[in-house]
C-alpha cells in the first residue's frame, strides 16, 4: 500500500510540475470523451463526468511564463494572468473545452480575450447567478440543463438520472471524505501539516475521481483518533481564493504555525455540502452550489455574521487568520475589507497578504510579515 | 423655451439639494449604481443618489487624489476602481465636495456594467449596516428561455424590498409615463450625437460629456427632454457655418473627469473627437412594442458594458465609420477591467480595417494616474502620423 508521504508527494508533483501533471492527463485522457477545463466552484464538475468528459480544474503552472503574443493590458489577477499566458503560449492544449464562470471581472475578461486570442480549445461560459435564493436556483437549474444538454450534443452521451445519481454519489463522497480529514485535523495536529493538506485537496481536483477517493479514504481511515493539541503551534485559518501554492503555506508552518483550516476555494469552500439525490437532480446540483461555502463573488446570504465566526473561531480554537490574496483580485479583497473590522472587533489577529500566483518563491517582506505575526498572533 | 444651460443648472441644483430635501419630506433615499432601473425606484417615490456620478463630481473638483489618499489609509487597496476609492474616500475626508453625499436607506446595485459595483455596494452595506438588494443580469441576452423569468421576478422582488424599507407602493402609471420619458430622452440623446456626423461637428466632445449628467440624474423624467430638446435646437441653430478640413477623432472609453476639458488639452478645430462612445452606453434601448417590465429587462441587460466582446467591437467599429472617423483614441481605464477588455481586441479589429489608432493608458477619475506630458506626447505623434 503507497504511503501518506508517498501519497502526498505524487500529490505536490501533480500540482507544482506541469510536465507531470500533464503526462498524467495525457495518459487518462483516453478513457472520457476529453477534458474539459475549467475555472471555478460554480461549474459543476457533475454534469462533466456524467457526460462522460473528465472534469478538469484548472489551477497553477508554476513555470516561468512565456512570452505570451498577445497582453492583457489590464489588472485582472494574477491567476488569470498566469493562466492566460499558459493558455496562449498552448500550455493548456490538451484540453477539449475550457467553461469560464461568470464570477468576477477577472473571469470575464479572461473568457473574453480567450475567445480574442487563444481561441483553443473553444470557450463556453456558465452563466450563473451571483445570488442564491429560490428564484436564482430555479435559473441555475435551467441553465445547468441547458449545459447537459450541450454536453449531450458535444460528446453524445446522454446523462441519465441514473448516470448522473451515479456522479453525485462519487463526488458526495468525495465531499464527505474532505470533511472528515478537516475534523481529524481540527483535533490532531501531527496527522497532517496544513501545507499537506491543500496539496491533497488540491490533487483531487486534477485526478481521476475514483483514483482519488481511494487514496483519501485511505488516508482518512489511518487518520488518529485521539486529541493532540500543542500549545506551541499557533492555531492559523487561512482565507482567500484559489491557494494552489502549498509551497508558501509551508513557510507558515516554518515559522511555527499549524494550519488547521480554511475558508479557500480548493478547501473548505469546496466541499462542505454534498448535493442532495432525492428529487430534481438539476434543481438539487443548483442549489448545492449556489448555497455551499459563500464565495465573495456571490450575494449570499450567509456571508459571516458575527455570532457564527466567533463559534467557529472558538470551535477551532484560534491563533489568529491569515488572508492570502491574489494580486488584483477585487472579490477577495473586499471581503476582507469587510470582515477585517469584524475580526478586529473580536480581537483576532489578522494579517493580510497580497501574492502573484505564478510566483513559488515568498519574498523577504512577506517573510518577516509572517515571522512577527505568527510571534504575537494569540497573545491578544 | 428655457436655454439648455439654465435647465441643466436646475437639474443639477435640484439633484444635489434632493438629498436634503427627502430628509426633510421623509422620503425614502436609495444609493444606485449607474445603470439601476431607476424608473422602478422613483415610481415608488424613492429619491436615487449616484455615488459614481458624485466621483466625477470629486474628480472634476480636483479632489481625487486627497480623497483616494483618503480611502487607501483605511486600508483600500489602490488597485480598485477610482469610483469606489473615492466614495470611500469621503467617508475620511474632512470637507468632501457638498458635503458628501447622505446617508441613504437603502442600497440598490446592479452587475450589468461590472462586477465591482456589486462589491463596493456589498461592502458599503456590511460596513454601515445598510440593507441591499443586487439586480443579477447574468447575460446580455434576456431572451434566452431562464434568464428573462429571473430578471422579472428580481424585479418583483425589488418592489417588496423597497416596499418592505419604505412602506411605498409602486404607482404604475408613474412607472409607464417614467419608460416613455427614459425612452424619449435616450433618442434624444442620440440625435444630440448624431449632430456630430456633419461636417463640421456642432458640439465640441467636452459639450457631450457635460451634457450627460441629466440621463442619471433626470432619467425619466420630462426636464431631461427638455435639456435635450434645447441642447438639439440651440446645435442645429448654429450648424455648419464654416467647414474646415479637419481629422475627426473618435474617444473610445472613458473621458477624463479631472481634466478641465475632460480630455486632454491635444484637440482644436483641424484636430477633434467627433463622439466619445462612452456617453452613448447611456442610450438605453427600450422597446415599446412590449410591457412596462419587459421594456426595462431588455434596456437594462443590454448594457454596453454587458455585451459580448464581439457585440461591443462590431458596435464601435460601426460608429466609426458612421461618424466618418479618422483615427480612434482608445482610453485604457485602469479602474475598469470590463472596459479594459475592449482595448486590444478594438486596437486589432481597427488596424484589420485601417483605421489608425492609438492607446493612452489613464484613469477616468485619479488624477494621479495621468501622465499629461506622456499622453501628449502619444496624441501629437498619432495626429503626426494621420496627417502624412
Ligand atoms: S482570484 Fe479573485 S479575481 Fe481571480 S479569478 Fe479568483 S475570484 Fe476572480
Ligand atoms: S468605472 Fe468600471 S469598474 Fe468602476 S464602477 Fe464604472 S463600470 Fe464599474
Amino acid at each position: 500500500m503507497e504511503t501518506t508521504q508517498h501519497i502526498i508527494a505524487r500529490c505536490k508533483k501533480l500540482i507544482s510540475q506541469p510536465e507531470y501533471r500533464n503526462e498524467y492527463l495525457i495518459r487518462i485522457k483516453e478513457k472520457y470523451l476529453g477534458i474539459i477545463g475549467y475555472f471555478s466552484n460554480y461549474i459543476p464538475e457533475e454534469i462533466i463526468a456524467a457526460a462522460g468528459f473528465y472534469p478538469l480544474r484548472i489551477i497553477g503552472c508554476y513555470e516561468p511564463s512565456k512570452p505570451s503574443p498577445h497582453s492583457l493590458y489590464i489588472p485582472v489577477c494574477s491567476f488569470a494572468r498566469d493562466m492566460y499566458s499558459a493558455a496562449s503560449s498552448g500550455g493548456l492544449s490538451y484540453l477539449s473545452q475550457v467553461v469560464f464562470p461568470n464570477s468576477c471581472d477577472s473571469m470575464r475578461v479572461f473568457a473574453q480575450m480567450w475567445e480574442h486570442a487563444v481561441n483553443f480549445p473553444p470557450a463556453c461560459v456558465l452563466l450563473h447567478p451571483i445570488n442564491d435564493n429560490s428564484n436564482a436556483i430555479q435559473y441555475f437549474a435551467e441553465v445547468i440543463e441547458r449545459f447537459a444538454g450541450k454536453l449531450h450534443q458535444d460528446g453524445g452521451n446522454l446523462i441519465t438520472q441514473t448516470r448522473l445519481k451515479e456522479t453525485i454519489d462519487t463526488y458526495n463522497q468525495t465531499r464527505r471524505l474532505l470533511r472528515r480529514l478537516y475534523d481529524i485535523r481540527k483535533i490532531n495536529d501531527t496527522f497532517l501539516a496544513g501545507s499537506d493538506a491543500v496539496a491533497l485537496m488540491t490533487a483531487g481536483l486534477i485526478m481521476a475521481r475514483d483514483e482519488y477517493n481511494q487514496i483519501l479514504s485511505q488516508i482518512v481511515n489511518q487518520g488518529p483518533r485521539e486529541i493532540h493539541k500543542d500549545r506551541k503551534l499557533k492555531r492559523i485559518m487561512i482565507m482567500g481564493p484559489l491557494m494552489d501554492n502549498y509551497g508558501f503555506l509551508s513557510k507558515i508552518e516554518e515559522f511555527g504555525g499549524y494550519i488547521v483550516y480554511d475558508n479557500i476555494t480548493n478547501g473548505s469552500r469546496y466541499c462542505d455540502l454534498d448535493v442532495e439525490i432525492e428529487g430534481n437532480l438539476y434543481e438539487n446540483i443548483a442549489r448545492r452550489y449556489l448555497t455551499s461555502g459563500p464565495s465573495p463573488t456571490l450575494n449570499s446570504d450567509k456571508e459571516i455574521s458575527d455570532q457564527s465566526f466567533q463559534a467557529l473561531i472558538d470551535d477551532l480554537d484560534l491563533d489568529g487568520i491569515i488572508f492570502i490574496n491574489q494580486k488584483f483580485c477585487e472579490p477577495h479583497v473586499h471581503k476582507y475589507l469587510a470582515e477585517a473590522d469584524i475580526l478586529k472587533q473580536m480581537n483576532i489577529n489578522v494579517l493580510m497578504l497580497e501574492i502573484e500566483h505564478g510566483r513559488v518563491e515568498v519574498d523577504e517582506r512577506d517573510m518577516l510579515r509572517i515571522e512577527s505575526f505568527l510571534e504575537i498572533a494569540g497573545r491578544s | 423655451m428655457a436655454s439648455s444651460k439654465s435647465i441643466l443648472a436646475k437639474i443639477f441644483a435640484e439633484y444635489y439639494l434632493s438629498g436634503a430635501q427627502a430628509r426633510q419630506e421623509g422620503r425614502p433615499i436609495a444609493y444606485v449604481t449607474a445603470f439601476t432601473p431607476v424608473e422602478i425606484l422613483r415610481a415608488m417615490d424613492v429619491v436615487c443618489l449616484f455615488p459614481e456620478s458624485y466621483a466625477v463630481v470629486c474628480s472634476a473638483s480636483n479632489k481625487s487624489q486627497e480623497m483616494i489618499q483618503a480611502s487607501t489609509m483605511a486600508s483600500f487597496s489602490q488597485d480598485l476602481c477610482s469610483y469606489s476609492l473615492i466614495s470611500f474616500g469621503a467617508d475620511h475626508y474632512p470637507r468632501p465636495p457638498y458635503g458628501g453625499l447622505p446617508r441613504p436607506d437603502m442600497l440598490i446595485a446592479t452587475n450589468n456594467q461590472c462586477g465591482t459595483t456589486f462589491l463596493w455596494f456589498k461592502l458599503l452595506s456590511q460596513k454601515q449596516n445598510i440593507p441591499l438588494f443586487i439586480i443579477d443580469y447574468p447575460a446580455a441576452n434576456p431572451n434566452q428561455s431562464a434568464t428573462r423569468p429571473y430578471i422579472e421576478e428580481q424585479y418583483k422582488e425589488l418592489i417588496k424590498f423597497v416596499q418592505k424599507h419604505t412602506d411605498r407602493n409602486i404607482n404604475t402609471q408613474e412607472l409607464n409615463e417614467q419608460i416613455i420619458c427614459s425612452r424619449k430622452a435616450c433618442d434624444l440623446w442620440l440625435r444630440l450625437h448624431e449632430l456630430n456626423k456633419e461636417v463640421p461637428p456642432p458640439l465640441t466632445a467636452t459639450e457631450i460629456v457635460d451634457s450627460l449628467f441629466p440621463m442619471l440624474a433626470a432619467k425619466g423624467t420630462p426636464s431631461a427632454c427638455d435639456f435635450y430638446e434645447a441642447l438639439i435646437e440651440e446645435k442645429q441653430a448654429i450648424r455648419n457655418e464654416n467647414s474646415t478640413d479637419s481629422l475627426r477623432l473618435l474617444w473610445h472609453g472613458y473621458p477624463m473627469w479631472f481634466l478641465r476639458k475632460r480630455f486632454p488639452d491635444c484637440f482644436d478645430d483641424a484636430f477633434q473627437v467627433v463622439l466619445n462612445d462612452y456617453t452613448l452606453w447611456w442610450n438605453l434601448d427600450y422597446p415599446d412594442e412590449q410591457g412596462d417590465m419587459d421594456a426595462l429587462i431588455s434596456a437594462y441587460s443590454k448594457t454596453y458594458l454587458n455585451r459580448t466582446l464581439n457585440h461591443k467591437i462590431d458596435w464601435v467599429d460601426a460608429l466609426a465609420r458612421d461618424y466618418s472617423v479618422d483615427g480612434v483614441i482608445c482610453h485604457a481605464n485602469r479602474s475598469c477591467r470590463r472596459a479594459l477588455a475592449d482595448i486590444v481586441p478594438l486596437r486589432d479589429r481597427l488596424h484589420k480595417k485601417e483605421i489608425p489608432s492609438v492607446i493612452i493608458e489613464s484613469d477616468m477619475a485619479h488624477a494621479g494616474c495621468y501622465s499629461g506630458e506622456q499622453v501628449k506626447l502619444r496624441i501629437e505623434s498619432f495626429r503626426e502620423s494621420l496627417s502624412i
